[in-house]
């Protein structure tokens, strides 16, 4: 056998290769056994000139790292003003969109904080209620406040998960793997002109009441009291992976209803971690009444409406009608918008089975939703 | 599935986070190696995963954020290194640097000195060679190092003896020959 290469003998000395052709070799070859020496004397002595290095302070805490790094990564996100121009996008198309900004408006957990202390909500239900966004937002814009509500969500809201850009999946089936459950198509509709998936996403919000207050009076709600136990709580969203199916023609930037595009959303229920001791109702009532609502009316919803289960989508009251429709065996919202002049008008089906959101929309007449909702597959 | 919400490499979903809790403390270890301060080595590391954070979604880094990430912690940790070595010339030009004093003051000083003495080797040479030396330094076994070099496992051993024997090299030659290496 030849001499050993300086990896063979570097490797031999780290304990990375162990071979009996290599002792062998060294009990009977004196030269590689002093180069053997060498090595070894050489790596001991760097390593221990790096030593000297060796941090004196402990450990480093990853959890207090990833805080910090999740804060200002949400500072950095263009995400927030995001969710804020979404108030301004009437109706509300998709369910999971819908859920955060109703989360933002209605949720108020106590002082606790800590998620092992939060109870889990999860939708079961959809209710509908009819507010007058344009009215707030546009009192908000009026006002030049439209930045305090920015403001208010990029301050108080961490990404704990970036759902990322969506992914293109190939087939139905091919997205119910990435998903993890089984798929819902449309078969009156053919096949589907893109399916993608989006990511998992979750937020958390630390509530602050003086701010809260400050939105609503810039709202023109000076009158409403955010109720005291919000202060300081703390709110975790997580949303699911989601499947995202377009049938028809499409358009890739315009996403306004379309008589030739449908569009069919399928989400398992976003999760919210919130105190079990939290008033819920108070919160949702104030928040109503900012929409729009009068003060007998929100009382009367808050209180008609589970908040722990009930998915609650607010449609501009002069948008459109909304009734409650046989689908798949479970009650789904039909959410009807009229023609304006900007928009054809369209509708949206919106059903919860088996833990999971369905979303339908579509331009044209809402007939079409139940025609193509018998379709399930 | 893409990018950082979801890379898929053992058929298990690997979430940021994941690759946070997997990578934090290497990272950490060497810019604390090299930078010699914690608030610094933990404000370089912060930089690097908002760095890869920000990395577009199906960018090949997150085919391997391992090589990545230890590539950009070694050249942030190498710069903030001349740029001390730059603020502490002109610092003893003008007299004001003093070497702190913890253990006994000659001790310290020696200390200092000599972590100085490694660190302008490590400073001057190729980054991915102070970054597999910082990384052995540390505990990494082959393995890791050869994710982290983007070599095959069986390359290590030869880029281990490169790299020792070019700070062998240098060291040397800084301290004058005074000491067998």
């Amino acid at each position: 056998m030849n001499c050993l290469s300086e990896d063979v003998l570097r490797r031999y000395a780290d304990r990375e290769l162990s071979s009996l052709e290599v002792d062998e070799h060294l009990s009977s070859c004196e030269r590689c056994r002093e180069r053997l020496g060498e090595l070894r004397n050489r790596t001991e002595r760097v390593q221990e000139l790096l030593g000297v290095l060796a941090p004196a302070g402990g450990d480093p805490d990853p959890a207090r790292a990833y805080a910090r790094l999740a804060s200002a990564i949400a500072s950095a996100e263009p995400e927030p003003p995001r969710r804020v121009s979404f108030l301004r996008r009437t109706p509300v198309w998709s369910a999971a969109a819908a859920c955060a900004l109703i989360l933002v408006f209605t949720l108020s957990p106590a002082r606790s904080w800590g998620q092992r202390f939060l109870s889990m909500l999860r939708v079961q239900k959809v209710a509908v209620v009819p507010v007058d966004l344009q009215t707030v937002t546009a009192q908000l814009r009026g006002s030049g406040h439209e930045k305090l509500l920015a403001q208010f969500i990029s301050d108080n809201v961490v990404v704990t998960m970036k759902p990322g850009a969506p992914a293109i999946a190939s087939s139905p089936q091919n997205a119910s793997a990435m998903v993890g459950f089984p798929v819902t198509t449309l078969s009156a509709l053919g096949t589907p002109q893109r399916i993608s998936v989006t990511g998992e996403g979750a937020f958390q919000m630390t509530l602050d009441r003086s701010r809260i207050q400050a939105l609503f009076d810039a709202a023109g709600r000076s009158d409403l009291s955010v109720p005291l136990s919000v202060d300081g709580s703390l709110v975790a969203v997580h949303i699911p992976k989601s499947v995202h199916m377009q049938y028809g023609n499409c358009s890739k930037t315009n996403h306004a209803p379309s008589a030739n595009c449908v569009n069919f959303i399928q989400v398992p229920s976003p999760t919210v971690s919130v105190p079990p001791s939290l008033n819920i109702a108070a919160l949702a009532e104030a928040g109503l009444q900012v929409a729009g609502m009068d003060a007998a009316q929100a009382q009367a919803f808050s209180q008609s409406v589970d908040w722990s289960s009930t998915l609650v989508i607010p449609v501009p009251e002069n948008a459109g009608s909304y009734e409650t429709v046989p689908v798949d065996g479970v009650n789904g919202t039909l959410i009807a918008s009229l023609p304006r002049p900007h928009s054809p008008g369209g509708y949206a089906l919106i059903w919860v089975k088996n833990g999971i959101i369905y979303s339908l929309a579509g331009g044209g007449s809402a007939d079409t939703a139940l025609n193509v909702a018998e379709s399930l597959h | 599935m893409s990018g950082k919400a979801q890379l898929r490499e053992t058929g298990l979903p690997v979430t940021f986070e994941a690759i946070f809790q997997q990578h934090y403390r290497r990272v950490y270890g060497l810019l604390i190696r090299l930078v010699g301060e914690r608030a610094q080595a933990e404000d370089l590391a912060n930089e690097v995963f908002c760095k890869l954070y920000d990395q577009p979604d199906g960018a090949p880094v997150w085919a391997n954020p391992a090589g990545w990430l230890y590539r950009a912690a070694t050249n942030a940790g190498i710069d903030a290194l001349r740029a001390a070595a730059r603020r502490r010339r002109y610092e003893a030009e003008a007299g004001t640097h003093l070497p702190s004093a913890d253990g006994s003051p000659l001790d310290s000083v020696l200390r200092a000195e000599q972590s100085r003495q490694i660190r302008a080797v490590l400073g001057a040479m190729k980054p991915a060679q102070a970054q597999i030396l910082l990384m052995r330094a540390d505990g990494c076994s082959y393995k890791e190092l050869a994710e982290a070099s983007q070599v095959a496992a069986s390359g290590v051993g030869t880029l281990l003896n490169r790299a020792e024997a070019e700070f062998r090299k240098r060291y040397l030659k800084l301290t004058g020959h005074k000491e067998v290496l």
